[in-house]
């Protein structure tokens, strides 16, 4: 490659890495600052804004009930799609390509419209689940499916966790030993692996959580939207927290794992 | 496998239906009078604006994200690349309500930038504001850029050096390696790269409602506001929009899958 051509290539790397710090460092600046609106730079520096926070009763229910969901939503799609993928792959392997479609369909269909669909569905069903918490946890399990089913499969193909099975069913195991025995431990990398992608999409999830329950069971991103329009620095310690997560999640999976297609 | 397909048909399956059904449920008969709801000047106006975010920073994701990555390819060290592709993973994972936040606390009203550049007379008067289309595709390219790149890293890993060493081999430079072979090769990566950056931005509705919020002309966000119920937003106009978005999205992502197979065909091959 040519001088010229090599420089194009450094600028662009520069340009991208200084789009992505520079936000987040006006962020944690302002998150530390006294004041920060008349000078060009903060007039003192402090950590009260943290501190009153983490005081702050409405963040830790907010944390909590994004923590449930997450949890939930984790539990849920492991036990549903584990199974789901071993059966069709040891006993009718055509039934795979439809569960990879169900799977993978929430890349396709924008939450907004999952919302649309499931509020039109539920709401005018006799039964109490539209703008509960239960509907949002069931939806937010959907949207969860494709990361748990990416990491899964994955995990299951590269090691052949169906020879195995057959082998320990064959050798004469029954299957409560070898869900212990061999599924669960063979595939507990890939699990925790779509696991800490689910807890990231979760945590940051707005979208249903805003259309579904809203204000009434706050998320910790609905109350991060509703102190952003009150206190600009509250929402810039708790954007600051919500970056830390993002960022020692994405670097917890394996290097590269985008939520959305992960493709890598 | 049971509860799987239970679990499918009543969350997805059928919420899917359901908007189908909306978007034609006319009073006691089947009608697709809803449809001509997108020839409103609202709507239409929303479906255009979303086409063309969409279109611009997904192109403007490509245009930067693509030679950053050759960047960190070829010209960083292995823990440098590391280091970064982790920064360009977060960043692309990093939207909706806190990124409006951090763009507003740079850019707004009274942000450091806008004090820096403008308050301190380098500029006399305030040629931009954050909050409007402009402002949304800067937000929008902070994850589209560093997606773009994620997304192409596996495509370029999979240019051998064999093909390179082949063309100077033969008496050719850089230059001739890329466009008869680098380009064609990679080409239908990139237009796959670039119709999931296109879908990632079609259909996000977070990042604009947090930074412009619920006037804003953009189709998600005005299906949203049929979803919350607000007086003059019509359920079956909302799924007649859902629909049109829907079908477009299938489209492109059909249309994925087929470049994909064709690549694989030339990394594997």
């Amino acid at each position: 490659m040519g001088f010229g051509v090599e420089l194009v290539l450094v600028l662009a790397l520069i340009f991208m890495l200084i789009y992505i710090l520079f936000p987040v460092g006006a962020m944690i600046l302002f998150s530390v600052a006294t004041r920060w609106d008349r000078t060009v730079w903060p007039e003192g520096y402090t950590l009260s804004a943290y501190s009153t926070l983490f005081r702050d009763r409405e963040f830790w229910i907010a944390l909590y009930h994004s923590t449930v969901l997450a949890l939930t939503a984790i539990a849920l799609s492991a036990f549903l799609i584990v199974p789901a993928l071993l059966t069709a792959e040891l006993t009718l392997p055509r039934v795979k390509k439809f569960i990879e479609a169900f799977s993978l369909a929430p890349f396709v269909i924008p939450s907004v419209l999952f919302a649309l669909g499931l509020v039109e569905t539920y709401a005018s069903l006799p039964i109490p689940l539209y703008g509960t918490p239960v509907l949002l946890t069931l939806a937010n399990t959907v949207l969860a499916f494709p990361l748990m089913y990416r990491s899964v499969e994955n995990k299951m193909h590269t090691i052949g966790l169906a020879k195995m099975v057959e082998s320990a069913i064959t050798l004469g195991a029954r299957m409560p030993f070898v869900t212990y025995r061999v599924i669960l431990p063979n595939l507990w990398s890939g699990i925790v692996n779509g696991s800490l992608l689910i807890l990231s999409m979760v945590l940051s999830e707005f979208a249903l959580a805003n259309l579904m329950v809203g204000g009434s069971w706050p998320t910790l991103s609905v109350y991060l939207y509703s102190v952003m329009r009150v206190d600009g620095q509250a929402a810039s310690v708790l954007s600051v927290v919500s970056f830390t997560f993002t960022w020692l999640l994405t670097s917890l999976v394996t290097v590269g794992g985008v939520r959305r297609y992960g493709l890598s | 496998m049971f509860p799987f397909s239970l679990f499918c048909a009543v969350f997805l399956v059928l919420p899917v239906m359901t908007i189908f059904w909306r978007s034609i449920q006319g009073e006691g008969t089947i009608t697709f009078s809803h449809y001509l709801f997108l020839l409103r000047p609202l709507y239409l106006k929303s479906l255009v604006q979303s086409i063309f975010l969409s279109l611009l920073t997904a192109f403007l994701g490509m245009l930067f994200g693509f030679p950053a990555a050759l960047a960190l390819q070829h010209l960083l060290s292995h823990r440098q690349k590391n280091i970064s592709i982790t920064l360009a993973a977060t960043a692309a994972n990093f939207a909706g309500v806190p990124l409006a936040v951090a763009f507003m606390i740079l850019l707004g009203l009274n942000g450091f930038l806008t004090r820096l550049l403008f308050h301190r007379g380098f500029m006399s008067s305030v040629p931009f504001t954050l909050y409007s289309f402009t402002g949304l595709v800067l937000l929008y390219l902070y994850f589209q850029i560093p997606l773009f790149v994620v997304l192409i890293m596996p495509a370029l890993e999979g240019l051998r050096k064999e093909w390179r060493e082949a063309v100077s081999t033969l008496g050719g430079n850089g230059y001739l390696y890329w466009v008869k072979v680098g380009f064609p090769v990679l080409s239908p990566a990139l237009l796959g790269c670039f119709i999931l950056l296109y879908a990632n931005s079609f259909g996000a509705y977070a990042t604009a409602f947090a930074l412009v919020g619920a006037k804003f002309r953009l189709l998600p966000i005005q299906i949203s506001l049929a979803v919350a119920g607000n007086v003059g937003y019509d359920p079956h106009a909302a799924s007649a929009m859902a629909m049109v978005m829907i079908a477009g999205l299938l489209v492109l992502f059909s249309f994925y899958i087929r470049l994909r197979k064709r690549f694989a065909l030339w990394v594997s091959g």
